[in-house]
């Protein structure tokens, strides 16, 4: 029973755990959820949300501006 | 603290308890602009940019692509061709109206605020566009 021998020594452990914490924490797992993208990008994207939002342009009107505005003002103060 | 979901449901009870009737569409689209936005400073070389000078360098590139756009484009004086420039101009102001909407919304928190914004600037870019369907009709009855 050589192998459980070896396999009982405390420095095989440490060797193991500390192979372990390495392991499960390497940069592409870190970065994984962080989605990026380029200026050039950005603007394409943005000119195809923009152009969607003009397309609604008379669903809105001053009137919802000001019940918005007012809707601010008693938000403001329930804060105070 | 509050998540982006919380603050999208808190403000749609908001607008609900006031009786403000808000396109889903506009309020889906304005999240997503903000959210476009948030991509975009996730890129290392932008990130350590504060508001203001995340927005200039946004604005700086909407206002080039527009330009290059406008540049390469030629076209023959005609009523119909003034229309598309002037309504050009509408959509580069809304773009930007937008994209400083974006900006805030990703530094501070999309609330009414940031409807307001959006409402006004989608306010203005009718009246814009309208103002250049006036201009169409006009120089079309002139010639």
């Amino acid at each position: 029973m050589n192998i459980l021998k070896t396999l009982r020594k405390p420095y095989f452990a440490v060797f193991l755990a500390s192979l372990m914490l390495f392991v499960s924490c390497n940069q592409d797992n870190l970065s994984e959820d962080l989605e990026i993208q380029t200026l050039d990008e950005y603007f394409a994207k943005h000119i195809e949300l923009t152009s969607k939002m003009a397309e609604l342009k008379d669903s809105v009107d001053y009137d919802i501006i000001d019940k918005l505005k007012n809707c601010k003002i008693n938000q403001m103060k329930l804060q105070i | 603290m509050q998540n982006k979901s919380d603050e999208t449901s808190d403000l749609e009870l908001s607008l609900k308890n006031e009786n403000i009737e808000i396109s889903d569409k506009i309020f889906e689209l304005q999240l997503k602009i903000i959210e476009n936005t948030r991509i975009l400073y996730n890129n290392p070389k932008y990130n350590s940019l504060n508001q203001e000078e995340f927005l200039s360098v946004i604005k700086g590139e909407i206002s080039n692509q527009f330009e290059n756009k406008q540049k390469f484009s030629q076209r023959a004086a005609s009523c119909l061709s003034d229309f598309n420039s002037a309504n050009e101009d509408c959509l580069t102001d809304f773009a930007v109206s937008a994209a400083t909407v974006g900006v805030i919304g990703l530094f501070t928190s999309f609330g009414v605020g940031s409807l307001i914004g959006g409402a006004i600037a989608l306010v203005r870019f009718g009246e814009c566009n309208k103002s250049a369907q006036g201009d169409l009709a006009d120089c079309r009855a002139n010639q």
